[in-house]
């Protein structure tokens, strides 16, 4: 008994690719989709002529797609055109009730809404994966435009970093001859009891040392930036390296009339980059030394075991101007940022730029502290070991 | 709205006023973000200033803005990544603004925040066409009247334009004068 009786009206909105035959195969009819995605009229022509049988596998030529009872999935002989549906005998004629097999590849037919069935959603369906295929596809294109970026950056990073050690070598060639003749000069000058020639000379080799250690800042900069600069951890005496410091600094710290205090240390051996440890403190006591007039530098180091440690911390105090909390932010903003053209004109930026990364090489840190006034306390911390006492005995 | 408004509107700013006027634009408006990403949604208010410093930097009437923003919306996304999806939703007038829902579906399996707006073919006949456009937006009619006018255009088409509101929504009634050459 027939539940329902569908005119070709009805099969057309419901069925817009259909296609019907007569029982021996001879297409009678087709639906207005499958009309324009064929772009020829194919009534009178046999089924197998038009239609390849593409599923079930084993399902040959009309007879096989009538008799099968299956979805079925046919295709056209040059693979344009692919429906999905079931074949329906009814008294003559055979229904196959099909839509569109849905495909998004370059190629393949462009459907529209109308091509779809209006009782299923298979055209949202169609929609939707092709919104979302632009949109991976925009987020593609996206990532490759930033990956791209990137390299750009990088490049010219790396550009910037070996023009600044180019032009640093070049600068250090004829800064040590300058160096090196003015020691010869003072030399001869105090043989001969030239006491105001020494004066002078003195001031060129110290301006001139004040140079070189600027250059040496940004060769060590640039390989930080290019993150050259490997942590080479070897045991060393704490006690030792603040002793040597101080020899070191000592001109610094007494060009402004300051003292520098060191603070008796009593800590065990311990393994780390003491040569990172060592030109961290220099820079710190340098910008002390700057900013501080007929005062005091205080330094002094301890382990710390508190925060899953052990950490060597290393503080440096002044007695000098200190900063305000607007000056602490600059300070912060400037040390994140990097050294720009406006801290060239001096190297104290530079100086505690490079100890902040440093330290964050050393996988430690740098901490500032000030009031106007009190000074500013600059504490360096990072992780160290601790050399086991039956190794140092051995 | 979703980023690919911006980014129309950006490109629209680009085209008719230059990068500098886009530049300041951007900077008035307070967005930062340099890469507008079609399928992220923005708050409305950003929307809306981003429009309101175009306005100002263009001196155009808003209206008269949203229009022309409307009918360069379908410009832009046909030479679009989504030109596609625009080609699928329908192949003339009427076919495409009766399958612009499904599109709008399409487009919140995606973004299923996005608050698409509604299209309904009320009425086609004898040339004259009734589309009740229903949005929680308010006062973005100019904009779907440029949007009529940029689909006319994309199908080749010509019409008045005009619209009412009715309890249901915005009636808008697009009358057909000429078929255009393709």
């Amino acid at each position: 008994m027939s539940l329902l009786v569908l005119g070709e009206p009805d099969l057309e909105r419901l069925f817009p690719a259909y296609l019907s035959t007569s029982a021996d195969g001879e297409i009678l009819a087709v639906g207005p989709s499958l009309l324009a995605q064929l772009g020829r009229c194919v009534r009178g022509a046999a089924f197998d002529d038009v239609f390849k049988v593409e599923r079930p596998l084993r399902v040959k030529g009309f007879a096989g797609a009538v008799r099968c009872g299956k979805q079925l999935i046919l295709h056209t002989s040059d693979g344009a055109v692919r429906l999905q549906g079931v074949a329906l005998e009814r008294s003559d004629r055979v229904i196959f009730a099909l839509g569109h097999a849905l495909r998004l590849e370059d190629g393949a037919p462009r459907l529209s809404h109308a091509d779809f069935s209006l009782a299923d959603s298979s055209a949202d369906a169609y929609l939707a994966a092709i919104v979302n295929n632009r949109f991976a596809e925009e987020a593609r294109l996206l990532a490759h435009e930033l990956e791209k970026a990137r390299g750009a950056a990088e490049a010219a990073n790396k550009a910037k970093s070996a023009f600044l050690a180019n032009v640093s070598h070049e600068l250090r060639t004829p800064l040590n001859a300058i160096i090196g003749y003015s020691e010869l000069l003072r030399d001869g000058a105090g043989d001969e009891g030239r006491a105001h020639d020494i004066t002078d000379l003195n001031q060129i080799i110290c301006a001139a040392k004040g140079l070189d250690t600027l250059i040496t800042e940004v060769l060590d900069y640039t390989r930080l930036e290019e993150r050259r600069s490997a942590i080479e951890a070897e045991p060393f005496n704490v006690a030792g390296l603040l002793d040597g410091l101080a020899e070191d600094v000592r001109a610094i710290v007494e060009a402004n009339d300051n003292r520098l205090i060191v603070s008796p240390v009593n800590l065990p051996n311990c393994i780390g980059d003491e040569d990172k440890f060592y030109r961290c403190l220099r820079h710190l006591i340098g910008n002390a030394g700057r900013f501080t007039r007929h005062g005091e530098i205080h330094v002094e180091a301890h382990l710390d075991f508190v925060s899953g440690g052990p950490w060597l911390v290393f503080e440096v105090s002044d007695t000098g101007v200190g900063m305000n909390e607007e000056a602490l932010e600059n300070l912060a903003q400037a040390l994140a940022r990097g050294p720009s053209v406006q801290d060239a004109r001096g190297d104290a930026r530079l100086g505690l730029t490079l100890t902040q990364r440093i330290a964050e090489t050393l996988g430690g840190e740098l901490l500032i502290e000030s009031e106007p006034g009190r000074g500013a306390i600059f504490t360096l911390r990072a992780p160290v070991r601790i050399e086991p006492m039956l190794a140092r005995v051995g | 709205m979703y980023g690919m408004i911006h980014a129309a509107a950006r490109q629209l700013t680009l085209d008719r006023f230059g990068p500098e006027a886009w530049e300041r634009i951007r900077a008035r408006s307070g967005l930062t973000d340099m890469h507008f990403i079609s399928g992220e949604t923005y708050p409305d208010e950003a929307t809306s200033a981003l429009l309101n410093e175009i306005v100002a930097e263009c001196g155009i009437p808003v209206d008269g803005l949203l229009r022309a923003f409307g009918a360069y919306w379908i410009t832009y996304v046909t030479l679009s990544t989504f030109a596609a999806a625009f080609e699928a939703t329908g192949r003339d007038f009427v076919s495409f603004i009766e399958g612009l829902d499904r599109l709008h579906r399409g487009v919140r399996t995606a973004m299923p925040r996005a608050d698409m707006p509604k299209f309904e073919v009320l009425e086609s006949a004898a040339g004259c066409v009734d589309v009740l456009y229903v949005s929680n937006r308010t006062g973005l009619e100019p904009f779907v009247e440029g949007l009529l006018h940029g689909l006319l255009r994309r199908f080749n088409e010509q019409g008045e334009i005009s619209w009412r509101a009715t309890p249901d929504g915005v009636v808008f009634t697009v009358a057909m004068t000429q078929r255009t050459a393709a």
